[in-house]
């Protein structure tokens, strides 16, 4: 096992990154949501490049170049008509799993989405195996999982 | 319409979104092959994305091309729906054809478009191969 990451996260909107940025960040979804979960679906979205839309890239300091550990992205939604902010495509490089890393890359995340979108609540579907995970985090359970994709989905809300 | 040709860096944020969007719509989504579709290469300052963009700035094809040893290799060509049909795919080849002229050019095309290929001046190279559930034939252009 290599030394424990020393994380740095970036957030920004998807015109602020650079070419080479944007390549690590998209490949790195498609690596896990297409290739690694076997889903042959439409990952890229119009909304990745929306104003409103961030973007979360976690980067390992003790190396170089920096490699992208995980990412995150938070776009703006509505559930029972009002506003939320919507976290997803929340994926860690297979490399940074089990070193502590997901939890720095979750709490990254909702400080995204407390600074972007100040105010509401925020949302996110699991994976059925991550339910657990974010309930360690403060999320709670809402309405009816449902399947897209390879694996089952449980809407999760943390509340403002 | 417009063409452009170069390495990634390049292009705009919202240009390589377009790029990357169309290739994982056509080869991932509309094939359903759920395979590492964007990789190192395309980063490589070595690689060569020809793009054809309409006067919206929309992206209407694309391919790709980067040396192997002293050859060239050619692949990820798709074209956008809506330009499916209007003779694009010829402007892009052609392009390619012109850019990659300095060396022998390899393919590995579907199996269903070897006589496609076959009409720029491709050959048969090697044996066909099962490519995710696809059969693809090793194909090669001499240079000039």
């Amino acid at each position: 096992m290599s030394e424990s990451p020393r994380v740095y996260a970036v957030v920004s909107r998807f015109f602020d990154l650079s070419a080479h940025e944007i390549h690590a960040l998209l490949k790195l979804r498609a690596d896990v949501f297409v290739t690694e979960q076997g889903w042959a679906h439409t990952d890229i979205e119009d909304v990745d490049i929306d104003g409103s839309s961030r973007h979360l890239l976690l980067h390992d300091l003790t190396q170089r170049p920096m490699p992208l550990l995980g990412a995150a992205r938070v776009i703006d939604a509505e559930v029972d008509g009002r506003g939320v902010a919507k976290l997803g495509r929340i994926c860690l490089a297979p490399a940074s799993r089990g070193r502590g890393v997901s939890t720095a890359l979750l709490e990254a995340a909702v400080a995204m989405a407390r600074e972007t979108f100040p105010g509401r609540d925020i949302v996110l579907d699991a994976q059925e195996p991550l339910v657990e995970f974010y309930s360690g985090h403060g999320f709670e359970p809402y309405g009816e999982p449902f399947t897209l994709g390879p694996v089952e989905r449980q809407p999760m809300v943390l509340a403002i | 319409m417009r063409i452009t040709a170069g390495p990634l860096r390049d292009l705009t944020p919202l240009q390589v979104h377009q790029l990357y969007k169309l290739r994982v719509d056509v080869f991932v989504h509309e094939q359903q092959c759920p395979y590492a579709e964007i990789d190192d290469t395309d980063a490589r300052d070595t690689t060569v994305h020809i793009c054809a963009w309409s006067p919206e700035g929309e992206l209407l094809g694309t391919a790709r091309m980067f040396p192997v040893g002293e050859e060239r290799q050619f692949g990820r060509f798709c074209l956008a729906p809506a330009a499916r049909g209007t003779g694009l795919a010829r402007t892009i080849m052609e392009r390619a054809l012109e850019l990659g002229a300095d060396r022998p050019l390899v393919l590995d095309a579907q199996a269903p478009l070897v006589d496609y290929y076959a009409g720029y001046g491709f050959r048969p190279a090697g044996e066909l191969f099962d490519d995710e559930g696809l059969p693809h034939q090793p194909m090669r252009r001499e240079k000039g």
